[in-house]
């Protein structure tokens, strides 16, 4: 549907151009760069990946650390018009901003070092307050020792049993455990009542010479000169905030090329070169392709082609969902899910039906519906949030299914309701018109799982399409719960209790039941031997496969083992892939035996060495069906021992991609037993059924929210009759609350049967998001 | 009531120091260094919250961790109903008991202000008697007269006064009798059944482990003889009764037979017994039978009384790392000396 399609381009030219031809797909906002999976190692044929840590990366902390002392902001700017070179220029304009700044900060650092110190001492006058001795005095007593500091609390009712010594002490103030003390005591005893102290836990608080006065006085000149040293250190932050206003427009803009500069490196890590030239590949929105050539070719020596899109075996094409603007507000729930693979459809539009249906159906009402409108467009134009197109959209679907239901803020007499026009009375078998919509709750409730069968019958018949077109997932959209035999089953069974059980038909017969309902049960039952056969015998299409399990196991050897496969030509491939089936085995022989593999055994069969360790080679070799044993009869007698394939080996492959544990579970396939293969059928087949009724089940949640929505509009109807003259008020916030609650909680709901009912059916969100190459900045060869 | 108190104590104990507090403390060298640490715990952060780690005393440490518990204790006994009020004096009565000890000890030894320093002034609110009294009190005289009002001088007199022995062991161990003698009455009063039984269950298992630890001590070290050594014995008992106290005694090899009847009975295989600390072994069967009783039992009393048993180990531990970051002790050796 709107996956947009996508062109591979690749892109090379002259090594030096690189960081110009960066910058160009950066700008055209529309090239997602592949990623070099290699790292930085030289690969196959010299290729290697250009270093990506930039050696501009101190010059860029170096500015960011300046524009925190500068207290600017670093934001991109444009910065065209600056014409510095990186290695010098820089240099030399951080550093001439730097010596202004440094003079200041010095000065700052200086006046906040003093501004500490007097406020601590000012902290330490204030808890002597009501010390009315000048403290110059106390300082200048020859006899007597004065000591200020705290001692705990517990300590306090001890200095009681000490009150024979020579000492006095004053309290001033309690606080946190600690009371503040100060003790006099003759010098000749002072050393005795500060160890009295000492071992009471006495913290002696050193007070400073400069304390003039007594405390009072002596915290109102401190209090003075911290005062002045804040109006000084506010003048030296004003000089520095000039500095800063001075240089902040040029500064950001020589930031801003920097930074740019330096972030073209992330990029250059995705990008090969050899022989001075550079290769990297991306991809393009098809219907920008020849604008982005035409940009990137404007670079001298670099050229771009289009190359086919399974180039690039590695590497899967990026989603970009376009939707018409009705549709595109709901990308954002496809996207929570996970994006479509780029060979799927985008499920956007049927979302977006879904969605604006579902929820009209259960929240329908014309007044609720339209503020939930309006509500949407002050969302929208106030704050921009993403939700507010969708509610929007479901406002009106709402507003909509109102006029039916002839509800109106949950009055239902202005708009007669459907279900009161006599001709859809009578055809739903009502005599009289239903005086509420919970006359006919049952029948809403069965319309609600009718609503469900139609949609997971449509997503069903979605999975068939999505899965119809590749061969080798044809077994999916066939023979699978949610494939045609799924769909029969599931729409037999609906049908035919639908028909018998409502309307009375008998429909549920012998033959009906045996062809419709047991027959699909018992080929699902058997699906795995079925598309078993179907592979080996009806479509030998497997062919693909045999391409892939080679491709692995060549691949791994070339990548791991020094010495050479056996047999390993195109013709003896080609052979291989033809053959109906091919089957493989691994195990451990001689070195020495090793080398006599192709003297000795003859046939179709490649032999791949995974490891070697002088002595033996450990490896596979794989043949065709048909010449198994006889080839399985030559390695034996060359002593290979038969082994099971380790774990390690298939960690690797899928690790490098090569697909190696298609070929092992292929492997695998072979040995299942019958008991396994019963036990996992009949537990599958059980989950399926239930997924079915489960499925169907949660559609009654429709019904269930539309009564609800009737139920909790009734309750507001009542409180507002009996509210009198606040009836308005009453009816306003019910209303405001049952939009509030109940349009979120329906919201919910439908997203839950999106998700879980629709989606679980049809729909894999392994997609990758196409996420252009946006840094801006200017290149320098 | 009783799950309130469950719930809390389960709580507190959940924020008690880990393993991994305890490797890391003991590594450190300084008092400092061990009290910015637990600074960092959300056990401890509120108690030295105000403190200058720079310079704060050893002894105040120890204080304020010792206040810490009593802190914890006074809290949960808040929870308790008024009926079982009783019993949960018992950390009180425990305390005056040491206390007393305690100020007889530095009568004994002549040191003037020596239970001044250490005396818990926090308690001086709950402690029956008058702690700045005893404190001043320089002989046993002294110290009866302090006690006047209190049972304790019923308990003490005949041992201090005129043809007593003036023995400090002989008060210890009439006063740990009267002690278990007042807890068995409070629990008689309080709680019946099965509660009962097991509240006095913890006081009779303290009561074996205590005097199997004495008769080693006073056999292996002092060789003092078994008349002797059965007069510091405590009077009640669970599972090793006096007969096979008396038994042992008179074997040659008492002591070795000792540690055989104290591995035999209380320390199954489960737990780490080492012979050579005696003491250790018997915090490290407290620890583990507390933390059992607390995980399992229904019992609010028996929650709080393990708690805190759990909480004095835990303040024990401290004490030994602040001891080893004090004299430079190697962090293995300190290790030793732990109960986790």
């Amino acid at each position: 549907m709107a996956i947009e399609k996508m062109s591979l381009v690749h892109i090379e030219g002259a090594l030096k151009r690189v960081n110009k031809t960066l910058m160009k797909c950066c700008e055209s906002n529309c090239f997602h760069i592949i990623t070099n999976k290699g790292g930085d190692k030289d690969g196959s044929g010299g290729f290697r990946s250009l270093k990506s840590k930039s050696p501009f990366t101190s010059l860029v902390n170096r500015a960011k650390a300046l524009a925190d002392d500068l207290e600017i902001e670093i934001k991109r700017v444009d910065y065209d018009d600056v014409n510095m070179n990186v290695t010098v220029d820089f240099d030399s304009y951080l550093k001439s901003i730097e010596n202004r700044l440094n003079e200041l900060t010095e000065k700052k650092r200086g006046l906040e070092e003093d501004l500490r110190e007097h406020s601590m001492s000012l902290m330490r006058v204030e808890k002597l307050s009501g010390f009315d001795t000048d403290f110059s005095e106390v300082f200048a007593c020859k006899y007597i020792k004065l000591r200020f500091g705290r001692l705990p609390l517990d300590s306090v009712p001890k200095l009681e049993y000490y009150n024979d010594r020579n000492f006095m002490y004053y309290s001033f103030s309690e606080e946190n455990g600690y009371a503040q003390i100060l003790y006099l005591t003759p010098v000749v005893d002072a050393a005795e009542i500060d160890n009295i102290f000492a071992s009471l836990f006495f913290e002696r608080i050193h007070l400073p010479d400069y304390f003039q006065g007594n405390a009072d006085e002596a915290k109102t000149s401190m209090i003075k000169l911290v005062t002045e040293e804040n109006e000084r250190l506010e003048a030296v932050k004003a000089e520095i905030r000039a500095l800063s206003l001075e240089v902040e427009e040029n500064f950001l803009k020589a930031v801003s090329k920097l930074i740019a500069i330096d972030q073209s490196y992330d990029l250059r890590q995705n990008v090969s070169a050899v022989n001075n030239k550079f290769y990297m590949s991306g991809y393009v929105p098809k219907r920008k392709l020849k604008e982005f050539i035409a940009s990137v070719e404007s670079v001298s020596d670099v050229r771009a082609e289009e190359r086919p899109l399974d180039s690039e075996p590695n590497s899967d094409p990026p989603v970009l969902l376009r939707n018409c603007w009705l549709f595109r507000p709901f990308e954002m729930f496809v996207k929570m899910y996970g994006l479509p693979n780029y060979k799927c459809f985008d499920p956007t539009p049927y979302v977006a039906v879904t969605y604006m249906l579902i929820f009209g159906i259960m929240f329908g009402d014309l007044g609720q519906g339209l503020l939930i409108t309006v509500f949407g467009i002050i969302l929208d134009k106030w704050r921009k949030v993403k939700l507010a197109p969708i509610m929007q959209r479901i406002g009106i679907t709402s507003a909509i299914f109102g006029v039916l239901y002839g509800s109106v803020f949950g009055n239902e007499e202005i708009i007669q309701p459907f279900f009161k026009i006599p001709s859809v009375y009578q055809a739903l078998g009502y005599a009289s018109a239903p005086e509420d919509i919970f006359q006919i709750s049952s029948l809403l409730l069965i319309a609600a799982i009718g609503i469900g069968v139609v949609l997971v019958l449509i997503s069903m018949a979605m999975n068939v399409a999505t899965h119809i077109r590749k061969p080798d997932r044809l077994a999916e959209a066939i023979i699978s719960p949610n494939g045609i035999i799924g769909m029969v089953f599931y729409a037999s069974v609906m049908a035919g209790v639908a028909l018998q059980l409502g309307l009375g038909i008998t429909v549920l017969t012998t033959p009906y039941v045996l062809c419709l309902i047991i027959l699909p049960l018992i080929l699902l039952f058997f699906k795995e031997p079925i598309v078993s056969f179907n592979e080996k015998f009806v479509r030998p299409g497997s062919k693909k496969n045999h391409e892939k399990i080679l491709h692995a196991a060549k691949s791994y050897s070339d990548a791991v083992s020094d010495l050479d496969a056996v047999n390993d030509s195109d013709e003896m491939l080609e052979n291989l892939i033809r053959s109906r089936f091919i089957k493989a085995q691994y195990g451990v022989m001689e070195l020495d035996e090793y080398r006599r593999i192709g003297a000795n055994i003859n046939g179709n069969y490649v032999f791949y060495p995974f490891e070697n360790d002088g002595k033996y080679v450990m490896g596979v070799f794989v043949t065709s069906n048909v010449e198994y044993s006889s080839i399985e009869k030559g390695f034996l007698n060359l002593g290979f021992k038969k082994m099971k394939m380790p774990e390690h080996i298939s960690d690797i492959s899928k690790a490098q991609n090569l697909h190696l544990t298609d070929y092992i579970s292929e492997v695998k396939k072979e040995h299942k037993s019958v008991g396994n293969f019963i036990i996992e059928g009949i537990i599958e087949l059980f989950e399926s059924c239930l997924t079915y009724i489960t499925n169907t089940m949660s559609f009654l949640r429709i019904g269930g929210f539309i009564l609800s929505h009737a139920g909790m509009m009734l309750v507001v109807s009542v409180l507002a009759e009996s509210a009198g003259d606040g009836a308005i008020i009453v009816q306003i916030l019910g209303n405001l609350f049952v939009i509030g609650m109940e349009g979120f909680l329906v919201g919910i709901q439908v997203l839950r049967l999106e998700f879980y009912e629709i989606f679980s059916r049809f729909y894999k969100g392994d997609g990758k998001p196409f996420s252009p190459v946006v840094a801006n900045f200017n290149a320098e060869d | 009531m009783a799950d309130a108190i469950i719930a809390k104590a389960k709580s507190i104990y959940g924020k008690q120091l880990t393993r991994y507090d305890y490797n890391n403390l003991i590594y450190k060298n300084s008092i400092s260094g061990v009290v910015a640490y637990l600074k960092d715990t959300e056990r401890y952060r509120e108690v030295f919250r105000n403190i200058n780690e720079a310079q704060i005393h050893r002894g105040q440490v120890e204080q304020m961790l010792s206040k810490e518990v009593f802190e914890l204790y006074f809290k949960l006994c808040r929870f308790m109903s008024a009926d079982k009020s009783s019993f949960c004096n018992y950390l009180i009565k425990e305390t005056e008991v040491k206390q007393i000890i305690s100020a007889l000890m530095y009568i004994k030894a002549r040191s003037a202000d020596g239970y001044l320093l250490e005396m818990p002034a926090y308690l001086m609110d709950y402690i029956s008697f008058d702690m700045m009294k005893l404190s001043k009190a320089g002989d046993y005289e002294q110290v009866l007269e302090v006690l006047a009002d209190t049972p304790y001088c019923k308990v003490l007199r005949p041992i201090l006064t005129g043809s007593g022995s003036h023995d400090l062991e002989e008060c210890a161990v009439a006063l740990y009798a009267w002690y278990i003698r007042w807890a068995f009455k409070a629990i008689g009063r309080n709680y019946k059944g099965r509660e009962a039984k097991e509240l006095k269950e913890i006081f009779m298992r303290q009561s074996d482990l205590s005097n199997i630890m004495l008769c080693y001590r006073k056999r292996s070290l002092f060789s003092e003889d078994t008349e002797t050594i059965k007069k510091s014995l405590r009077s009640t008992h669970y599972l090793v009764t006096p007969a096979m106290l008396d038994e042992i005694l008179a074997q040659p090899d008492a002591d070795v037979q000792l540690l055989a009847l104290l591995k035999r009975i209380y320390f199954k295989s489960k737990i780490n017994y080492d012979p050579e600390n005696l003491e250790i072994s018997i915090h490290r069967y407290n620890y583990n039978y507390y933390k059992k009783q607390l995980s399992f039992t229904s019992n609010g009393t028996m929650a709080l009384y393990s708690l805190m048993g759990l909480c004095e180990i835990e303040r024990s531990n401290l004490q030994k790392i602040i001891e080893g970051a004090r004299y430079n002790r190697l962090p293995s050796e300190t290790e030793q000396l732990l109960v986790f």
